[in-house]
Formats: structure tokens, sequence, C-alpha cells
């Protein structure tokens, strides 16, 4: 059998595009594979920025006054509220309940000077104790913010690892047009080298379709 | 073909291993919403019903120590004669705001109870989290959310409160019993600011 040397030409030169193709078609699987885990890792990346965002915001808000005195404002509230009211009757000893008027002034005062002076050290425990409750909510925030980084940091980890597959997936896009191009490209050199030697195209042929069989073999694609 | 079936396994191993991954997430997702659920009872009311609890339970014991502290007190200075006196005023006084400071403490101690209950929730709930995180079972994690959240709202033991009012009772055990003062049992003596009886007041020696 004689195949002229255009078509010979021909045949290699349309193996050698679709072998391109083939391979470009793999690159592109694998870079489509790769930029969408490109998208996951920024949108999870982002979703960790968020939480972290959220404890930066919950830190902020422990040094911000407003919230200093709500805290403390809310102990207060809590403390004076178990106390004797301001201004309100106060217990006297047996017997002054009947004593001159100046006298039960003189106790009132005293009295009232105690709950001013209590509401004083109530008050200043219950700006320690706010701080506190402040600092504890955030690190309840911190806490569970932390969590939520840690769970989306092992999506991160496992969806990069599945890429590694995804990527191998992909690298055998186009695998049947790079083989047949392969094929093309090969029987279609040694058909040119063939009869452009003068010697038989045919035993070109087998010695190129030979050659390719065990580069191909080598390649693993079969 | 061979060439073709080679890229099908690996398409979808990829495929598989996707989907597992998405399921995994899904269950963490679903985890995270039971244990939210299950611990969203533990909420500002919750913690703020603790604070009362503790108050209501202290109250009644501080009152009875303030009782008797200021019967106390009420014996010495009549025995003492001092009564009537400015220094029993001040010293009546003195009760007022040690009671007072007693009753912000314990309301205090109530918020710190709540706070300290606060953090055993918060504890347990992270528990639950990573048990959810290492399993990725969204089952387990909801029982064990349950589980711990029943834990947590059985009532714990607290201890009798403490003498409050010790340092006071001291003070007013000490009236009247040294005679250094006139047994006044004040520094320097006790000035009687009234008499109910004859309407004047009268000046304790010192």
């Amino acid at each position: 059998m004689c195949i002229p040397l255009v078509a010979a030409a021909a045949l290699a030169g349309v193996g050698g595009v679709a072998k391109y193709l083939g391979e470009k078609k793999a690159q592109k699987a694998q870079a489509n594979a790769a930029q969408m885990e490109r998208q996951r890792q920024q949108r999870m990346t982002e979703e960790q920025q968020g939480y972290f965002d959220q404890s930066l915001a919950s830190a902020g808000n422990v040094a911000d006054p407003a919230a200093i005195a709500a805290a403390k404002g809310a102990r207060e509230n809590a403390l004076f509220a178990a106390m004797a009211p301001q201004g309100a009757a106060g217990t006297y000893l047996p017997g002054q309940g009947s004593a001159p008027a100046i006298v039960q002034q003189q106790e009132g005062k005293a009295v009232e000077g105690a709950r001013t002076d209590a509401r004083s050290l109530a008050s200043a425990l219950a700006a320690l104790g706010g701080t506190g409750d402040q600092l504890q909510r955030l690190n309840i925030d911190i806490g569970r913010n932390s969590q939520r980084i840690g769970q989306v940091a092992r999506d991160k980890g496992n969806s990069a690892d599945i890429l590694q597959t995804e990527l191998q997936a992909a690298a055998e896009k186009g695998s049947l047009l790079r083989g047949l191009g392969g094929l093309a490209m090969q029987i279609g050199l040694a058909a040119a080298a063939g009869g452009a030697g003068g010697g038989s195209a045919g035993a070109g042929i087998k010695a190129g379709s030979s050659k390719f069989a065990q580069n191909f073999a080598r390649a693993g694609a079969f | 073909m061979c060439i073709s079936l080679v890229g099908s396994g690996a398409k979808k191993q990829a495929k598989q291993q996707r989907a597992d991954e998405e399921a995994r997430k899904a269950r963490i997702a679903q985890g995270m919403a039971s244990i939210a659920s299950t611990f969203g009872k533990f909420d500002e009311k919750f913690y703020g019903d603790r604070a009362k609890d503790y108050i209501n339970y202290a109250t009644p014991q501080f009152e009875r120590q303030l009782r008797d502290t200021r019967n106390n007190l009420i014996y010495a200075l009549s025995r003492t004669g001092n009564l009537n006196s400015s220094a029993g005023q001040k010293k009546n006084s003195d009760l007022n705001y040690e009671a007072d400071t007693a009753r912000s403490g314990i309301a205090a101690d109530g918020l710190n109870k709540a706070n300290e209950f606060r953090n055993q929730v918060e504890n347990s709930r992270g528990n639950v989290v990573a048990e959810l995180n290492a399993t990725g079972d969204s089952s387990a994690a909801a029982q064990a959310a349950i589980r711990n959240a029943t834990n947590l709202a059985t009532p714990v033991g607290y201890s009798p409160l403490g003498n409050l009012f010790a340092s006071f009772a001291q003070s007013a055990a000490a009236i009247g019993s040294n005679a250094g003062n006139g047994y006044s049992g004040f520094a320097g003596g006790g000035a009687q600011s009234y008499s109910p009886s004859k309407g004047s007041s009268t000046v304790v020696r010192g």
C-alpha cells in the first residue's frame, strides 16, 4: 500500500493538531478545576475573615466607653435593686421612733449617709464586675468565632485535598483526542519518512506504528 | 475504549470525594444548628433567673444574721445605757452600712454565680462542637448537646453563707466590756443625745 507523501504529511499534521487540542483540553480542564478551587478557597477565607472581624469588633466593644458604662449600669441596677432604697425610712433603734425631731433627723442623716457610702461602694463594685462581664462575653464571642474559623480551616484543607484528585481527572480530559492524534501523527510521520526514503511506505507505517505503540504503552495511556 | 475508561474512573472518584465533603459540611452545619437550638435555652433570662435563685437562697440567711446582729447591738447598747446616745446612732448607721454592703454583695455573688454557670455552659457547648468536628456526625452531636444541656440544668449545691457580720458583731460585743473607756465600748466614750424619760442629754463618762 502506498500513501502519497502529501497525504502522509496531512495525516501527521492533523494528528499533531488533534494531540495539541487534546492537551489544551486537559490544560483547560485543570485550569478550570484550579480556578474553581481558588474561588472556593476565597469564599472560605472571606468567611473566616468575617468571623475574625466579629472577634475584633467584640474586642473593640470592650474598650468602648458607652459599652463599659452600659455593662456597669446593668450591674449597678442589679446591686441597687437589692439594697435599701435611698431616702426610705431607716431602721431605727428602739425608742428613737418617739425621740425628739432633732434626734430623729440626726439618726436619719446617719442612716442616709451610711446608704450613700454603701451605694458608692456598690457602684465601684459594679464597675469592676461590669468589666468582668464584658470580658466574659468577649471570651465567649472569640471562642465561638475561633470554633467556626477552625471548622472552615478544616473545610479548606479537605477541599484542597480533593483538588488533587480533580486535577488528575482533569489531566485525563482529551486523552482520546491526544491518543488518536498521536497515533495519526506517528503514522503520518512514518509514512512520510518511508516515502521520502524511497522505501516501502507500508514498511514505514509498520515501523512507525510499532514505535508509536511502544511509546504510548510506556506513557501508560492504554 | 481504554483511554476514555481511565479518564472516567478519576473523574468519578473526584466527584465522589467532592460530594462526600459537601455532605460532611452539611452534617456539620446541621449539627451546629442542633447545638444552637439545644443550647439556645441558656439565654439572658435563664442566667438572670439563676442570679435571682442565688439571691433568694442567700437572702433569708442574710436577714436572719442581720436580725441577730441588730438584736445583739440593741442589747449591748441597752446594757451600757447607750441606746439613745449619738454613739449608738453611729453604731446603728454602721450596721445599716454593713447590711446594705452585704445586700449588694449577695446580688453581686448572684451575678457571679450566673457567670460561672455561663462559663460551664460555654465549655460544655465547646465540647459538643469539638465532638461534632471530630466525627462529622450531626445526630451524635445533637444527642450529646441534649445530654450536656440536661446535666447543666441540674441544680448545683451551694454552701450556706458565712457570717456576714462577724466583724461588726465583734465590735458590738465589745461594747461595755472595757473599763478603759467607761465600759461604753466606744473610743472616748459616748454622748447621750437624749433621754426619753428626762428629755435631756447626759454625758457618758469617758
